[in-house]
């Protein structure tokens, strides 16, 4: 329920999150228009919710939070209503995929096939491993983030990351930058 | 002095900057021990670096219009289409807004 007593979320840092939120949702949702749904949603619904939401704690952290909770009621509903557009496969060529190229020591493709390994990664390994490696959250906010338990988020990091390993381990696969330094 | 052995969870807080202070000697020494974790340690920087490089350049995009929109309040938040979120008293209030 809403009252008009409720106190506003703070504007600026609801903004200066927007990107972070965009970038989340692009791996996770894997095709750039439905990331930013997905962001639109998760603000909506953080207004809705903004009772909730302690003041002076970290607003970023609870918006992940607001975030894996829509994506993952839209996915039940999307099950539900057999619509099956999955939200995992397919979309290789969609835009969210144009990987823009920063630093030198990568190309574009080895980057490419590095996301690509990511997106492959089931949902809850692939949500972890985003959270830590890419959002930094510590692993005590993505336990909180995801309402699992901080030994899941450890068990979960470890087998994304084994999943990443085997997937590099093959020589003719591995891009030059990504291997493993002996 | 009895140290815990090193844990894989031991060796992705040190990969992600976050391993407690009590057991960074204990890593640092396993990685020195043995080659193959100092590797595994290795790749993991590297691909979180990698990550970083691949999915940074996002963050510059210009926002889009609807999102800064729904950034504003809860008149302007829902999308057209979400009916998920919509509280009747949510919607009232947007179109009276």
């Amino acid at each position: 329920m809403r009252s008009a007593s409720d106190p506003p979320l703070p504007h600026p840092e609801l903004l200066a999150a927007i990107p972070r939120l965009r970038r989340y949702a692009r791996v996770l949702t894997g095709d750039a228009n439905r990331a930013d749904d997905l962001v639109q949603d998760t603000l909506a619904r953080a207004w809705e919710k903004r009772r909730l939401w302690a003041a002076g704690s970290d607003l970023r952290a609870w918006l992940f939070t607001i975030m894996h909770n829509v994506f993952v009621n839209q996915r039940a509903l999307a099950r539900r209503d057999q619509m099956q557009v999955s939200l995992d496969a397919g979309g290789e060529g969609s835009e969210a995929w144009q990987i823009p190229v920063r630093a030198a020591q990568y190309t574009r493709v080895e980057l490419a096939e590095l996301v690509q390994h990511v997106r492959r990664l089931p949902v809850d390994q692939r949500e972890v491993l985003l959270l830590a490696a890419v959002e930094e959250l510590r692993y005590e906010e993505i336990a909180v983030a995801l309402s699992i338990p901080i030994g899941t988020v450890m068990s979960r990091l470890s087998r994304a990351r084994a999943k990443l390993r085997l997937a590099f381990a093959d020589g003719t696969t591995s891009p030059s930058g990504l291997k493993v330094v002996k | 002095m009895n140290v815990l052995p090193v844990t894989d969870a031991d060796l992705n807080a040190y990969v992600d900057g976050q391993l407690a202070e009590s057991r960074l000697a204990a890593v640092e020494e396993a990685l020195v021990r043995d080659p193959s974790l100092a590797a595994r340690v290795a790749q993991a920087k590297g691909h979180n670096a990698a990550l970083h490089d691949a999915l940074d350049p996002w963050l510059a995009e210009s926002i889009p219009e609807r999102l800064i929109t729904a950034a504003t309040g809860p008149a302007h938040g829902a999308r057209r289409k979400s009916r998920r979120w919509l509280a009747p008293a949510f919607a009232l209030r947007s179109c009276t807004a």
